[in-house]
């Protein structure tokens, strides 16, 4: 603690001496930040051994998988366990689905969880600040399953509460669940829902992390409320937003797999708007047990995102390169 | 972007290193685990010798001098009261044949995604549960099973074998070879819907037989019983189930299309009773008009508002809330309405059951292979795994022990032979309730009725036995390995353009069927007809010999 | 937090202006608040009351059938929570640390591999190998079965979290801050430790509780690995506890045991097994963190 604070009254600048930093080689580089990258040997022994020596499993998807051969030794089979998915006709729809829906959801989330961290760092009694954001938190818990329940005894057509309410005013009941339109709002606004008490405690760690002087200052110079929310919390706020967005890209092929599952289910009536990759691959692969054919698509889905997120990135970088993921 | 080309590179560089390393050193790993699939291929070659040895009569008895602990694998949950029936098993197994036992359970949700993982990880695991509805073929072929020839049988299995007719043997074969023990007692049971007499009688039906017969019941229920749905439809089970009945009346429909075995797919099918077994794809006549009569009475309900409106979102089964009054009609089979007619018993609700049937009145009997067992390939101790199995297969004191319990514990005999629950045990605290601890394999003729089982129940199971007729293809299991890309293409058309025939959630019948005539097609249906055709020729070939 | 809006300004009285700021936390709390209580009452109601009228509110039919049925053997529970404050304890500590001293070796200029080294982290959540390869590699070769170990190391890294914690780091402790130490004679660990955990308190209470309730929700890995019944957390529990309901309920022929809660054992789950964590955590929370960085400036 002490060190912190000694050195942060001392905030002068000291040039940094970057010529000598970019000379030499990788070894020498090595030993001068040798205890930095010590700092870094638990982390890569750790993801070496849980997820790099499993990846090499991804062959699995080029392979006739039997177990007297086992992964390595099972014969290749080229391309034949992509085949099912890009016959089927709606390789390409899904795909479009699955980006659709995935930049619809990481929009409305990260607009409202931004919005929320701000309005719940404005509140000045405590107790109304906590218990608002443990309420937050609450539809983290619940599972898709029973959301499902829920969503099913608030919608359905014969007895659901909205058509009953509709009833009492002598409104003609809706079908909710054989009408496409509604779902391009609930499947969103039950992610947000979801998703918003998670996010907000990420940007109100951001809000919170700003240095205080910085507001005091503002103050000082006359800015009120408003202004210091627009001026200084929302620009401070960017770096985390492009991280979390660029991270959010990250699954933009993979996507709520409970949600879509459980709440649209085999409805085939809905499902040209809402099929996802990985409900496609579900249910086809349904019923069988082929390890190849699932790891295909999941290949599929790792390339696409890996492309999507290099672009990204190299956006980013163009613009301001420490904020980029890498 | 150079510079992050420049720095990219040596980082790929790095992975692609690393991941040769890696899959350098699980190659390593990977003869480990060809290893015991080698023993599993030695004991494979060896059995023939142990049947040559089995002739002879000094051999006869096998070698169980050296203690064994045995695994094995079955469904579900261990019930709270499997340590006390596994350590009396265990004592009477050690009696008999030198072994003990650990059982483990993969959970009832977690089987497509376990169950392969333990069978190709060769941990240590000397018989699992197996059935065709359990992915058998599938295993099978990749090689999870060691082949079960009948010298084994006769030699470890005498009491299993005696009860088990040829047949089951050559309907778990799969690419020349039986990789699984069949129960010697398949399941008997109707799929049947039960419907509420009073409501029956206010509908003006006496004596109905057929589905479609329930048109006024239907009607009444949606006049007078505000509450109720006539037909109130889950999405996993009821949605294609109706439909089904309808199918029936004008066709011996196996349930579920030959090439999938899933209720919810159309596509490869064969009508039960026709004795050629001529293969039809379900586009095609006689299939389609009976198709369409369904679908078209099924249109005709919904649009009445007869169907729940929405079954996708439904995970409620008719039959969980048929006696609460939600739903006209409750689907279920012979076997599991149980509970539906009990607690409809205990509300004063008098039902009457419908049992689906063929046009000739008939049912298919099930397959041999709807419950069995079978031994990994790399099994230490086949042998005596074998052996334990018989016993507790075939062997009363030990089937009534693994489905029922400790006596006097779990499950009591009443004066006139029932069984009933012991004094202070009821069916909440049972630690061991009966069907809950997997042994679905074991011989159920040893069974005896419970008290508690309705009338109507018993008459419906009395019944059973001279509905079930053994259909043409009785113990013909598909093979997909050749075309798994056309079924999962097929099934996923199913879901999307065939499901909402089987409720009847179309705006016109014939275009609707026209659609997912065209899109099977795309699927590729006439080449799983094609090797359906090839398969079953073969079947029918190998049956008639 | 001071209360930094406490200052002299026109609208930082303004009533309208904290209205509407109370307005809508209260609104969006209160749209994720109404589910949870359904869920609380639907959890208090018997099963056919559920069944018939669907979820309200509050109880039609008050009963405790689901929550009888999940405390049946309370012993179980006992041992479930048992583990699964074990694996949370222990698993977000180690977690929490080493995350953090990652996200500090990316944020740092002088390590000129450091894009790099996050592409080395970011890579291994775009591929993976799928369930198959994991499986065998740490049940047959590392033979992690029915181990802690696996429980706690299984769901120990986030890649996501580490470079959210490398962004909130370099927000909240500026360049110049670590120049001067360094000039004062601080070693990179050292900065680390005594300047850094402490500076980054509110990222390390956020992303702790992330860290936890991934621990705390985990069923997956327990399912996956063990077998064993003292290794087994409350919410795998629970998870075969469901599963064993839904088998008796499909398949059995002789069950008599007509109301078994079904619909209503969900709900009551969710309350048995986020209960004890919304109601603590908020208190647990301070302390945690305040442990790690008291313990590494210590240290």
């Amino acid at each position: 603690m002490d060190l912190a604070t000694e050195t942060r009254k001392q905030t002068r600048i000291v040039p940094r001496d970057d010529e000598r930093l970019k000379t030499g080689g990788f070894i020498r580089e090595l030993i001068r930040n040798r205890i930095l990258y010590l700092m870094f040997v638990p982390i890569a022994v750790y993801f070496i051994i849980f997820a790099y020596i499993p990846m090499a499993g991804i062959v699995m998807a080029f392979k006739d998988f039997n177990y007297r051969s086992g992964i390595f030794g099972s014969p290749w089979n080229g391309f034949d366990n992509f085949h099912y998915f890009f016959v089927s006709g709606k390789a390409l729809l899904v795909t479009r689905n699955t980006v659709i829906y995935n930049v619809i959801f990481l929009t409305c989330y990260t607009a409202f969880s931004i919005t929320a961290a701000i309005f719940i760092a404005e509140i000045q009694k405590k107790w109304f600040k906590k218990m608002a954001q443990s309420m937050m938190f609450l539809p983290y818990f619940i599972s898709w399953v029973t959301v499902t329940a829920f969503v099913y005894n608030f919608l359905n057509y014969e007895y659901g509460i909205v058509n009953k309410i509709l009833d009492a005013f002598h409104l003609s009941a809706i079908d909710i669940y054989s009408t496409t339109w509604y779902w391009y709002f609930i499947l969103p606004f039950l992610y947000v829902w979801k998703w918003v008490g998670y996010g907000s405690v990420l940007y109100l760690a951001a809000i919170v992390g700003i240095d205080q002087e910085i507001y005091e200052a503002a103050t000082i110079d006359g800015a009120n409320r408003l202004q210091r929310i627009t001026r200084i919390t929302i620009p401070l706020l960017k770096p985390t937003m492009i991280i979390l967005i660029l991270l959010g890209l990250g699954r933009i092929m993979r996507g709520e797999f409970d949600m879509f599952y459980q709440l649209i289910g085999n409805n085939g009536t809905l499902m040209d708007t809402t099929d996802i990759i990985d409900t496609l691959v579900f249910r086809s692969l349904q019923g069988s047990l082929d390890f190849g054919m699932a790891s295909s698509v999941g290949f599929y889905q790792s390339v696409l995102t890996l492309a999507i997120i290099l672009f990204a990135n190299y956006l980013v970088r163009r613009y301001d390169k420490e904020q980029a993921l890498f | 972007m150079k510079t992050i080309r420049k720095k990219m590179l040596p980082i790929l560089t790095l992975m692609l290193v690393l991941s040769v390393i890696l899959s350098a050193c699980s190659k390593n790993d990977n003869k480990a685990s060809n290893s015991p699939s080698e023993s599993a291929k030695a004991t494979d070659s060896a059995s023939p010798s142990a049947s040559e040895s089995a002739s002879a009569p000094a051999d006869d008895k096998p070698d169980n001098s050296k203690e064994v602990k045995l695994v094995g694998y079955l469904l579900g949950e261990a019930p709270k009261g499997m340590p006390d029936v596994l350590s009396a098993l265990n004592v009477k197994l050690k009696a008999d044949i030198n072994a003990t036992l650990e059982l483990n359970y993969i959970g009832w949700g977690d089987v497509a995604s376990k169950y392969p993982l333990i069978l190709a990880s060769g941990e240590d695991v000397d018989f699992v549960f197996a059935a065709d509805w359990n992915f058998y073929v599938s295993e099978a072929t990749k090689g999870a099973f060691l082949p079960i020839d009948s010298s084994m049988l006769a030699k470890y299995m005498p009491k299993h074998n005696a009860k088990l007719p040829p047949e089951a043997m050559q309907a778990a074969i799969v690419n020349g070879k039986s990789y699984m023990i069949p129960t010697s007692t398949p399941d008997r049971k109707v799929n049947a819907a039960v419907v509420r007499k009073d409501i029956l009688a206010k509908a003006g039906l006496t004596n109905v037989t057929k589905f479609s017969e329930l048109e006024p019941y239907f009607a009444e229920i949606k006049k007078d019983y505000k509450d109720m749905i006539p037909l109130n439809l889950d999405s996993q089970y009821d949605l294609p189930t109706p439909w089904g009945y309808l199918l029936q009346e004008k066709i011996a429909y196996p349930g579920a299309p030959i090439d999938s075995g899933d209720p919810m797919a159309v596509g490869v099918s064969t009508d039960n009773e026709d004795p050629s077994g001529k293969i039809v794809s379900m586009m095609d006549e006689p299939f389609i008009s009976a198709e369409k009569y369904a679908t078209g009475l099924m249109k005709k309900w919904y649009d009445a508002g007869y169907v729940n409106k929405n079954p996708y979102a439904n995970k409620v089964r008719s039959k969980d809330n048929f006696c609460e009054g939600k739903s006209g009609v409750a689907f279920g089979n012979s076997i599991d309405l149980q509970g539906t007619l009990s607690a409809c018993a205990a509300k004063g609700i008098d039902v009457q059951l419908i049992p689906g049937l063929s046009p000739t009145g008939h049912a298919p009997s099930n397959s041999w292979l709807n419950n069995g067992i079978a031994i990994a390939a790399n099994s230490k101790n086949p042998e005596r795994a074998l052996q334990a199995l018989d016993l507790i297969m075939e062997d009363e004191a030990y089937v009534n022990l693994v489905y029922f319990g400790i006596e006097g514990k779990n499950y009591a005999v009443t004066a006139d032979g029932k069984l009933t629950l012991p004094e202070g045990t009821t069916a909440e605290n049972n630690t061991y309730p009966p069907d809950a601890a997997g042994f679905w394999f074991v011989n159920k003729d040893f069974f005896k009725p419970w008290d508690t089982w309705s009338d109507s129940y018993v008459e419906l199971n009395k019944k059973v036995k001279d509905y079930l007729l053994p259909p043409t293809y009785l113990g013909f299991s598909f093979n997909s390995e050749s075309v798994k890309s056309e079924i999962a293409n097929l099934k996923n058309v199913s879901t999307q353009y065939a499901s909402p025939l089987f409720i009847g959630v179309v705006k016109d019948v014939d275009a609707g069927y026209a659609t997912l005539a065209s899109k099977l097609k795309a699927a590729g249906i006439d080449k799983v007809k094609a090797e359906v055709e090839t398969q079953a020729a073969a079947f029918l070939a190998a049956k008639g010999k | 937090m001071k209360d930094m809006t406490a200052r002299n300004s026109k609208l930082d009285r303004s009533p309208l202006f904290t209205t509407v700021t109370y307005l809508i936390v209260g609104i969006i709390a209160f749209v994720c608040l109404v589910p949870f209580i359904v869920l609380i009452a639907g959890s208090f109601s018997s099963e056919s009351s559920v069944l018939k009228e669907g979820f309200w509110f509050w109880p039609r039919e008050l009963s405790l059938d689901a929550y009888r049925a999940i405390f049946r053997y309370p012993h179980d529970i006992l041992s479930g929570y048992r583990v699964s404050i074990l694996l949370t304890v222990v698993g977000t500590s180690v977690s929490l640390f080493i995350s953090t001293m990652t996200a500090y070796v990316l944020y740092r200029k002088e390590v000129k591999y450091r894009s790099a080294l996050a592409f080395f982290l970011f890579f291994t959540t775009l591929f993976n190998g799928g369930l198959a390869p994991y499986y065998l590699w740490l049940s047959k070769n590392l033979h992690l079965q029915n181990t802690y170990s696996v429980l706690i190391l299984g769901p120990m890294f986030n890649v996501l979290f580490i470079l959210i914690l490398r962004s909130f780091i370099r927000g909240s402790v500026p360049e110049p801050l670590v120049e001067s130490a360094k000039i004062d004679g601080a070693g990179d660990l050292r900065i680390f430790l005594q300047m850094v955990l402490p500076l980054s308190k509110p990222a390390l209470a956020s992303i702790g509780v992330f860290t936890a309730l991934a621990y705390w929700n985990d069923w997956w890995t327990a399912l996956m690995f063990t077998n064993k019944d003292y290794l087994i957390p409350l919410q795998y529990l629970l998870y075969k506890m469901l599963s064993s309901i839904n088998l008796s309920a499909a398949m059995s022929q002789h069950v008599t045991n007509l109301d078994q809660p079904k619909e209503t054992f969900k709900l009551a789950m969710t309350v048995v097994a986020t209960g004890p964590i919304i109601v603590l955590f908020p208190f647990v929370q301070k302390y945690f963190v305040s442990g790690i960085t008291i313990g590494a400036v210590k240290g």
